[in-house]
């Protein structure tokens, strides 16, 4: 396929959410047999681009785009995923979208089967036909055989290992006759590293039969090892378009996280010294949907803040999640040198750990009561604070008098806008409500609080509130804080130590100084090794 | 099949016709199994008619069953379906008194089938059964608030007691 | 896998069929029936329930649930048995009038009863339940208000003797038993109804058939998984639509052969607990919400009636009160799909965590 003229052109493409731009003057060409690589962070807009491609519904329902979409040099616009496949475009989505109890065969040719006739037919339509379940299976082979693996046509997707379904749905893409231009969103995220290898293999055998790939993954040397051209995306800007002979992984993690916002950091030249590791996580697993921890190893020590980042969905939630004992969790956690009990919140709280959860407004907050609730709440269930014995113990009364006397103080401390202690936690506003979660946890006195997207959903003055408010109280009270956060910059401005988690493991721990481009190598999931030795340093 | 997708115009017409005709069938069957299935009850009557005496001992048999044997003044059912029949008389020593076809109303549910008439070969031997006024037994609608199941219903299939 | 866990899955997939099995066995002795009395009965109550039960299947297959909604088709199958009392139409030509009255008003309840199941999707079981009274509602009115005064009756014996309403209990004489009777077989001591039989054979192999066709296909596929069966382009809630008229239909015919088998209806209250005993025979034979096969009819139709049959002369021999079996009847019926949903919702849970375990890293 020698042409030259592009197969698909994006051209000046722009999108807005509700004035939020996320995509800003958006240019590629795609040759067939091109393998294009789209790379960039969480939030950069690669969804979103693609989403404009398929034609999701979501975009026409938040205002449409602009710019153009060509195809063969003519415009498109699809109103639905179902024009665009008419068009040749294939999606293999990040989740599989197979169907679990059907075979290989019935997946690849799912709402394309073949059939025969039968007299039914004229009575009911022709979903009475009866599926030719040899000539299902006979196109099935061939598009696997296209695709070059090795897939059992009868085997169940239910038993297969991931890297299958991954074939699968590939498979499924390119036995539609007309398909011409294939995207892939992270096909290799779910991958082993030898699965990989195969599916890297198989797409270069599709380009060769003339199919255009776009290719989105954060794993960079696979980008690098497979594309022809690269494209990098940031912050909604294509700020790369090259060929991809010649770059290297990091320079592609340089474009990447390459922000030029400049980090203040809080800390700067501050001596710091820390006491004895007194966290220490070893083997930990947790099973919380779409934020899996796999094997994590790591230790804390006293005094420090500890920050954890990393990609959505590669399992830095379900750290704190996990040892807090609010997801199924295994392996073992060991606190000032005891054991701590896995998937049992009290006694964990018991311990001295706290919890501000990413999850604000249902498990952070009691929001149809008072923020005096909020606050004393876990401290009076956990420790019996706030309570009056009455009758000898036998029955106890809220302090009513303490409890509003605390949270006058924190609503001092912390500047939270309200109107009184007593007014409803729903009533506040996001960046306050994240406060009256901070205040709750701070009124456990714990020794170690883990602190999860505090910034999330709250504007940028209340978010440096937040992050000051932590600050200052490690300083003032030597609390350990470990602070998971999906935003670099936020980890970098507090944080003594950062951690990146990739696939549920460490991929690497840095010291917030560390360059850029080795916190992007790390989320990629590459050079681990490399980047651990910076992390003693 | 997505819905959306359009049909050859012949294939369309072909299938127009066939769910047409499969309309007429079915129309068709509900007919034929109403002529078909309505059932008629026959009081075959040895009695004095008008212009016939009853006959002493005789056999009747209709549409070739087990004749039913009539003395003068005797009365025997039959229940048939659908609405033409045979009806055949002998006499104890087996001579055919008389063999007709006839038809039943459709409405009738009950006739009355006057032997001696047929046998005379006067006509209308067979007339609407006009019973007594019997008087329906009372009966008190309930909507069915008891949570009994119906294998409970099964068990003592005389629910409710039919006596008069 | 070794032998101990997967006896262990055995026992904890077959859990219900196991638990009745048991229950089963201890109570044919003390009844002090004769097993031959109870084969004939078996073969006389499978020809009269398991076309009801057969019903169930294709719902399921779509991942609706259990059909609750065929009561409606029950109540369509009724007026047409009362219109073929009313007309006097004996015989089988009775029942298929019956049949061919009841189809056009089970294929209407049947898209009714889609189209809300659609727009309550994930809690079909409850909202066909709830249905199945709203519409009795309506059956009542119709049969107790209309009938016989806006709808001509013509037969007075059929009717209340207030003048309009169809009386409680209506006498199928003309159509009694004229499907188990058009063709008996003697096997030695017993009786088979081979044209019934042939009757629930014929749905058997329309179940399988229908498996195969495109629209078998579309329907498992919906029942998988709705989200992906959309995105392929499935129509699924048409699919689903289809799937509870063909199951409204069937059971439309299934109470015609119930009830014929019966020989007599009553008419404000036969249909009330067709779905649930349906529904209690198909779980107990080993089906779940969301997989059920043919084997799992009969098995459960066995069972479930074995027990029905023997309980109550169990109740009396053992505790002097035929009205002990009676209520164990009742509470097993209940108790046998509150135990099958659960255990449904609890395996449910397992197997999603052992599917997520292999997610895990070597600590696990």
């Amino acid at each position: 396929m020698g042409q030259d003229s592009p197969l698909l052109s994006i051209e000046h493409v722009s999108k807005e959410f509700y004035g939020n731009v996320v995509l800003h003057d958006v240019s590629f060409d795609l040759k067939a047999g091109e393998i294009l690589g789209l790379v960039g962070e969480n939030g950069a807009g690669k969804t979103t681009l693609m989403r404009i491609l398929f034609g999701m519904p979501v975009i026409a329902e938040t205002g449409g785009y602009k710019g153009r979409v060509l195809i063969d040099g003519a415009e498109v616009r699809f109103s639905s995923p179902f024009d665009a496949l008419d068009a040749g475009i294939g999606m293999v989505h990040q989740e599989f979208s197979l169907i679990p109890g059907f075979s290989t065969t019935e997946n690849i040719v799912l709402n394309r089967e073949s059939m025969r006739p039968t007299f039914l037919n004229e009575v009911f339509g022709d979903r009475m036909s009866v599926l030719d379940r040899p000539d299902m299976r006979r196109r099935a082979e061939g598009a696997i055989a296209k695709l070059g693996v090795k897939l059992d046509p009868d085997m169940l997707v239910s038993e297969m290992p991931v890297g299958h379904k991954q074939f699968t749905e590939i498979a499924r893409e390119i036995n539609r006759e007309k398909t011409r231009v294939l995207v892939l969103d992270e096909p290799t995220a779910v991958l082993t590293e030898s699965e990989a290898e195969v599916l890297l293999v198989a797409l270069r055998n599709l380009a060769k039969q003339g199919i255009a790939i776009i290719f989105i993954s954060h794993r960079l040397h696979e980008v690098v090892a497979v594309a022809d051209r690269i494209v990098v995306l940031r912050d909604g800007v294509a700020v790369k378009d090259t060929p991809a002979s010649g770059v290297s992984v990091r320079d592609i993690a340089s474009w990447m996280v390459g922000r030029s916002v400049q980090t203040d950091r809080v800390t700067e030249g501050e001596e710091r010294s820390f006491g004895e590791e007194f966290l220490i996580v070893e083997h930990l697993w947790v099973d919380m949907p779409g934020e899996t921890v796999r094997d994590v190893n790591l230790s804390v020590r006293k005094g420090e803040i500890f920050g954890i980042g990393g990609l959505a969905g590669q399992g830095k939630l379900g750290i704190p999640n996990g040892i807090m004992g609010l997801f199924p969790a295994g392996g073992s956690v060991s606190f000032h040198g005891k054991e701590a009990p896995l998937n049992d919140p009290r006694r964990v709280l018991e311990m001295g750990m706290a919890f501000v959860s990413e999850d604000r407004r249902g498990v952070g907050l009691l929001l149809d009561e008072s923020l005096e609730w909020n606050i004393a709440f876990t401290a009076m269930q956990i420790q019996g604070g706030y309570l009056k014995p009455l009758l000898g113990g036998l029955l106890k009364l809220r302090d009513e008098a303490g409890m509003r006397k605390l949270t006058e103080e924190y609503v001092a401390t912390l500047d939270i806008k309200c109107t009184s202690p007593a007014q409803k936690a729903k009533e506040l506003s996001g960046g306050n409500q994240q406060k009256v979660c901070l205040a709750k946890a701070f009124a456990l006195k714990p020794d170690l609080l883990f602190v999860s997207e505090p910034t999330r959903g709250i504007d940028v003055g209340a978010k440096k509130l937040v992050l000051d408010t932590l600050h200052k109280y490690n300083r003032d009270y030597g609390t350990t804080i470990v602070m998971v956060s999906s935003e670099l910059e936020e980890l970098r401005s507090i944080c003594d130590r950062i951690a990146i988690v990739d696939e549920g493991r460490i991929a690497g721990i840095l010291p917030p100084s560390a360059e850029l481009a080795e916190f992007g190598l790390l989320m990629s999931g590459e050079k681990a090794e490399e980047a651990k030795e910076a992390g003693r340093a | 099949m997505n819905g959306t997708k359009t049909i050859d115009p012949k294939v369309r017409a072909r299938r127009l016709g066939i769910r047409l005709a499969l309309l007429v069938v079915y129309a068709v069957a509900l007919v034929l199994c109403f002529y078909g299935g309505k059932g008629h009850a026959i009081l075959v009557d040895n009695k004095d008619a008008e212009g016939a005496p009853a006959l002493e001992g005789i056999m009747v048999s209709v549409d070739g069953r087990e004749a039913l044997e009539l003395y003068a003044g005797d009365r025997d059912r039959v229940n048939v379906k659908s609405q033409r029949h045979k009806v055949r008389v002998e006499d104890f020593n087996g001579t055919i008194l008389a063999e007709r076809s006839f038809t039943v109303d459709v409405d009738h549910d009950m006739v009355l089938l006057s032997v001696p008439k047929l046998v005379a070969g006067l006509e209308p031997f067979i007339e609407k059964f006009k019973p007594l006024d019997q008087a329906l037994p009372p009966e008190e609608p309930s909507t069915g608030e008891a949570f009994t199941s119906p294998e409970a219903g099964a068990e003592t299939p005389s629910a409710p007691p039919a006596a008069p | 896998m070794s032998g101990k866990k997967s006896l262990g899955r055995f026992f904890t997939e077959n859990a219900v069929v196991i638990i009745f099995l048991l229950i089963t066995i201890a109570a044919i002795p003390p009844s002090g029936f004769s097993i031959q009395y109870i084969v004939q009965e078996m073969i006389t109550r499978l020809g009269r329930n398991s076309f009801l039960v057969l019903a169930l299947l294709l719902p399921i297959y779509a991942g609706m649930g259990l059909n609750f909604g065929m009561t409606l088709g029950a109540m369509s199958g009724q007026i047409g048995l009362i219109l073929a009392i009313n007309f006097n139409v004996t015989g089988v030509e009775g029942l298929v009038f019956a049949a061919l009255v009841g189809t056009p008003i089970s294929v209407l309840m049947g898209y009714v009863c889609g189209a809300v199941l659609n727009k309550a999707k994930g809690r079909e079981m409850v909202t066909g339940y709830i249905l199945a009274f709203f519409i009795n509602g309506i059956y009542q009115f119709l049969v107790l208000y209309m009938m016989g005064s806006v709808i001509p009756i013509r037969s007075p014996a059929i009717l209340l003797s207030r003048g309009y309403g169809i009386r409680n209990t209506l006498n199928l004489e003309g159509v009694r038993q004229s499907l188990d009777n058009a063709l008996l077989l003697r096997l030695g001591p017993f009786t088979v109804p081979i044209a019934t039989a042939l009757v629930i054979v014929a749905l058997c192999v329309f179940v399988v058939w229908f498996k195969k066709t495109k629209l078998g296909q579309d329907m498992r596929a919906v029942g998988h998984d709705m989200a992906v069966a959309e995105a392929a382009g499935v129509p699924v809630d048409r699919t689903r639509i289809i799937a509870i008229i063909i199951s409204t239909v069937l059971a439309c015919y299934g109470q015609i052969i119930f009830l014929q088998n019966m020989g007599n209806m009553a008419t404000y209250n036969a249909h009330d607990q067709t779905s649930f005993f349906a529904v209690a025979a198909i779980l107990v034979g080993g089906a779940s919400v969301k997989k059920a096969t043919i084997p799992n009819v009969f098995i459960g139709v066995i069972l479930l009636h074995v027990l029905f049959v023997v309980t109550p002369r169990a109740g009396q021999n053992l505790f002097g009160s035929a009205m002990i079996g009676e209520y164990f009847r009742q509470f097993i019926g209940y108790g046998v799909i509150a135990l099958s949903l659960v255990l449904y919702a609890w395996r449910a849970r397992k197997d999603a965590a052992r599917a997520r375990e292999g997610l895990r890293g070597a600590a696990a």
